[in-house]
């Protein structure tokens, strides 16, 4: 706490960086509420319903969406959460977890990539939520390269 | 106090996450409490038992639905456990959204009208991820019927018939009236179960619960 208290007032965020590293909680926010919903619907087994696509039921009841006994969704929401707090606690001018923030969204991005191959080539099917899900990794991808750009030309 | 503010937003960001998250699991996990009465389904039902068998499963499913599958070997492991204590109907209620399941239910149907629907059924199920992805579907039901030793020219005029229009349509009307909007939905002796019922473990305990005798309410005025 100390650390972070003494870290923040070393480096004040611009307004620009603050405003990227809110619209980034709240995309993980989107994400982590995508991620509880399809986690509840597998503990529970019911029948996700798909709005624009036919493959959610191959996507979510293929091998590829468990880890072991736990549902991927978890380890979703488990990541989604800890983007949230790092883009959160980088708003409010902690360096170090701008530079935590640019690595979880680094490594959920690598996540999503192999989940979109999955998707494409080996199940032949695809499922709203995950590419939902995808698409906020996206976005999360584009604010840290953002991030990322803006502090090495700073 | 500027300072803990992140903090205090993490921690309710994570208390709401946790909290809806239970909410909802909990809310998907009960089933809405509805009297199981119901209209008519298709008659007569296709019921694989006695019919005097002291539980009745009522299955509401769809064959392209992947729930419906995994429940397909679920009872495949839990009805040999019980004998001629369990039966089973299956009512057919096909989801708008699954393209192949109207046509997979038709090919259900147009084979019990031979006497072969619980064949039909179960290479419907064991085959689900052959045929489940279509786009050509039908041939390989007709494939299944060969497969059966059916008439097929009947078959094929079955498939597309008045009869197992309405057996389905009856099914789905029993269905609609029975508050089912998604599937696969159980009833065990009229009681709807929970999603999460439906494992080996939590079948078995709702089969065993309904089996266990009920405790009588005391008559008045007589001696037992």
């Amino acid at each position: 706490m100390k650390h972070f208290r003494n870290e923040s007032s070393a480096t004040s965020p611009g307004s620009a960086q603050r405003i990227l590293c809110a619209i980034a909680a709240f995309i993980a926010i989107l994400g982590l509420a995508d991620s509880i919903y399809l986690t509840v619907e597998h503990l529970t087994g019911e029948t996700v319903t798909c709005i624009a696509s036919i493959g959610c039921q191959d996507v979510l009841g293929s091998a590829y969406a468990t880890v072991g006994k736990v549902p991927l969704a978890a380890i979703g929401a488990l990541g989604y959460f800890i983007a949230f707090s790092a883009a959160t606690l980088a708003a409010f001018g902690s360096a170090h977890a701008k530079t935590f923030l640019v690595l979880v969204v680094g490594v959920m991005l690598a996540v999503t990539l192999w989940l979109l191959y999955l998707q494409a080539f080996v199940l032949h099917a695809f499922c709203d939520y995950c590419l939902l899900s995808a698409a906020f990794v996206s976005i999360l991808s584009g604010i840290v390269v953002i991030l990322f750009w803006r502090r090495a030309s700073s | 106090m500027k300072r803990y503010l992140p903090f205090l937003i993490i921690s309710a960001v994570l208390i709401l996450a946790l909290g809806s998250g239970a909410l909802f699991y909990r809310y998907r996990s009960q089933p809405p409490p509805r009297p199981a009465y119901g209209k008519a389904g298709a008659e007569p039902p296709h019921l694989r038992g006695s019919p005097r068998a002291s539980v009745i499963l009522e299955e509401f499913g769809d064959f392209q639905c992947f729930p419906c599958s995994v429940l397909w070997t679920t009872l495949k492991k839990v009805e040999p456990d019980y004998g001629k204590r369990l039966a089973v109907i299956f009512r057919e209620h096909p989801l708008p959204m699954h393209p192949y399941a109207l046509d997979a239910a038709r090919a259900a149907e147009a084979a019990g009208l031979q006497g072969r629907f619980w064949e039909m059924y179960d290479l419907l199920y064991q085959n689900h991820a052959a045929w489940s992805k279509g786009p050509f579907v039908r041939p390989s039901f007709r494939q299944y019927a060969a497969t059966l030793g059916l008439d097929l020219a009947r078959f094929d005029s079955d498939m597309d018939g008045s009869e197992v229009t309405k057996r389905i349509a009856a099914d789905q009307v029993r269905g609609d009236s029975l508050g089912v909007d998604r599937t696969p939905i159980i009833f065990l002796n009229g009681e709807r179960l929970a999603a999460n019922a439906r494992s080996v473990d939590g079948l078995h305990a709702a089969i065993d619960a309904a089996l266990k005798p009920k405790p009588r309410s005391p008559t008045p005025g007589k001696s037992p």
